[in-house]
């Protein structure tokens, strides 16, 4: 026990949980992760079931977030979504870091011409403010929840691919990469196993925030009517539809909301808690 | 002696301007071509689409020489370029009318809405972040970071909803929708505003707490200055410089919440046009508006680096 607590994950284990806000939003990651699977079982109600002697009621006993303009059931709604907002936002921001992270550390690590031409493409992608290049992708590719997909992870690329950059140009100098290459090392091993760790932590706290804004941003694409189909669970889908009956019925607004503000703080939350915990700075 | 220096600081200054005015040129080229092999790629022939879809083959054949769609895409584009410069955008597939006359009216809401917002944004980022920063670690600066994850958090168009809901609807102190008078910009500019109100105040704060650490602030304390006067001349000046970094960047966040704020709150702004032409393919007005966003987007960040240039002597020396 002595000996973990020495260790590197021992010492961020210790750091990270004197973060409670950080912990208790890793719990509801966590709990996030468990309706995403059993929703459909947990949800008391089916989500697609219509009940029209029962459209647009307040939250009561029975239905405890109320019920949309078909007679559904809210609650339902809302926990079956969750399986939709987060395997869109973790598809979308994993395939921007996955490419971005390769084309960050080839660039830096190649220099030259490659180097540059490829940072005047980010500079390019940094020229649209980022929920617009999602729109414009959308607008080529088509209204669709894949669709966003892609736009969410294209915009998220450049922001990967600098990180991983900026890693490569500072740790290419250092001794023991140096040293690396003296005795022989193949490129593809320096940058992958010698370098890519050195800039682990900051990936993976970017990785964290970025699923938040991946989360608002697939919602506001659905709100906008470019996203999900306003028959699909998915939140921000659902708050489009609930805006028609703000007036009577302000819970149909309230709820999907809150969902995305919950999900969306949490993942700040827990990224606010990882740094703290993985930076050297804070210790 | 420094009456002397005045001229060559000039110089300096003016040099420096140019070279990145001069930079920005190709970005803006690039971008502007990049946006126009974009909308090329959209599948569909947009003579068939101006023709409209009961239009004869060679109906549609005659559309496409007197528009020139039947050009190399260069030409196309070297076209479309010069006449931009001159003012015409095009004309619009869906309402047949100039681009231009339709975006002119929607200039003025969309523009407006983003200064109020940065406006309130700013003023309170700083206050919050500035609280923070003096009552580090302390209950303030625990509620101010809070309410600062939270602004970053919460999704616009819920939030603006919301606000309706229980500012115009509930308490009707402000009206629903459209922009009639002053008031009406009150509820859109604190939504739009939020997220940015929140960064700043991230950025205040872990700048003012890293300035305020610098032996400059001691010996400013050391030598009698009140505290107000040590963080306001010294601390939050020496901040500034990141920080005007940060309103830069978050213009680019305005332009997009823009797009969000006016549909949620029927405002006939640039950003709602924007979301209507696309459900109408009115690929002529989008294209027109992409290049529109991305260019005052660049502009920005280069007033910023500017004026981050005024403020930050290392960097205009360098």
């Amino acid at each position: 026990m002595e000996n973990f607590k020495n260790t590197p994950f021992g010492e961020f284990l210790k750091k990270f949980l004197r973060r409670k806000t950080a912990v208790v939003a890793l719990a509801f990651i966590l709990a996030m992760f468990f309706v995403a699977i059993f929703g459909m079982q947990i949800a008391p109600y089916d989500p697609r079931e219509f009940d029209y002697g029962n459209i647009l009621q307040s939250p009561n006993a029975d239905n405890i977030f109320g019920t949309d303009e078909f007679g559904r059931d809210i609650f339902s709604r809302v926990l079956v979504g969750t399986r939709l907002t987060l395997s869109v936002s973790l598809t979308a921001v994993t395939f921007a870091m996955v490419f971005g992270t390769i084309l960050g550390l080839v660039s830096g690590y190649l220099g030259g011409i490659f180097d540059n031409i490829f940072m005047r493409i980010c500079d390019v992608m940094f020229a649209f403010p980022d929920i617009i290049l999602a729109i414009a992708i959308v607008a080529v590719l088509g209204p669709g929840l894949q669709n966003v997909i892609i736009a969410v992870a294209v915009f998220g690329v450049p922001t990967f691919a600098r990180i991983m950059r900026g890693a490569m140009l500072s740790l290419k100098q250092s001794l023991y990469v140096e040293a690396a290459r003296s005795i022989g090392v193949s490129s593809f091993r320096i940058i992958f196993v010698h370098i890519f760790p050195g800039a682990f932590s900051t990936m993976i706290v970017n990785y964290t925030m970025r699923i938040g804004t991946a989360v608002l941003a697939a919602a506001s694409l659905s709100f906008l009517g470019l996203g999900a189909s306003p028959t699909e669970e998915e939140w921000g889908a659902m708050l489009s539809i609930g805006r028609n009956y703000l007036g009577v019925a302000p819970h149909a607004v309230l709820f999907p909301g809150l969902a995305i503000l919950l999900t969306v703080l949490a993942f700040n939350l827990l990224g606010d808690g990882l740094r703290d915990a993985l930076d050297p700075k804070y210790k | 002696m420094r009456f002397a220096s005045i001229p060559h600081r000039v110089n300096i200054m003016l040099r420096y301007f140019i070279k990145r005015v001069l930079q920005m040129i190709p970005l803006l080229i690039v971008v502007s071509f990049v946006i126009f092999m974009f909308i090329r790629m959209i599948p569909g022939d947009p003579a068939r689409l101006i023709a409209g879809f009961d239009a004869t083959y060679e109906e549609v054949e005659a559309i496409r020489r007197m528009h020139g769609l039947d050009d190399p895409l260069i030409v196309q584009y070297a076209r479309y370029m010069t006449n931009l410069l001159s003012g015409d955008m095009g004309t619009s597939l869906r309402t047949g009318r100039p681009v231009a006359e339709m975006l002119l009216p929607r200039y003025a809401p969309t523009m407006t809405l983003a200064f109020t917002s940065m406006l309130w944004a700013l003023a309170f980022g700083l206050i919050i972040g500035i609280f923070s920063a003096i009552f580090r670690g302390k209950w303030p600066d625990y509620m101010g970071m809070l309410l600062a994850v939270t602004g970053i958090s919460i999704p616009a168009f819920w939030m603006g909803l919301m606000l309706i809901q229980n500012f115009a609807v509930v308490i009707p102190i402000f009206s629903v929708i459209g922009l009639q008078n002053p008031r009406d910009y009150v509820l859109p500019s604190i939504t739009l505003g939020a997220g940015i109100m929140a960064m700043l105040a991230r950025t205040s704060r872990s700048e003012m707490v890293d300035v305020m650490s610098h032996d400059y602030i001691r010996t400013a304390r050391a030598k009698g200055l009140s505290e107000f006067e040590v963080i306001t001349r010294h601390g939050l000046r020496n901040s500034m410089v990141q920080i005007m970094t940060i309103v830069g960047l978050q213009f680019g966040f305005l332009l997009g919440g823009s797009v969000i704020v006016e549909r949620v709150f029927g405002i006939a702004g640039l950003g709602g046009l924007l979301v209507d032409s696309i459900f109408f393919r009115d690929y002529t007005v989008i294209q027109a508006q992409l290049i529109i966003f991305s260019t005052l987007f660049i502009f920005v960040n280069l007033a910023v680096d500017i004026a981050y240039g005024f403020l930050n002597p290392k960097i205009r020396y360098n």
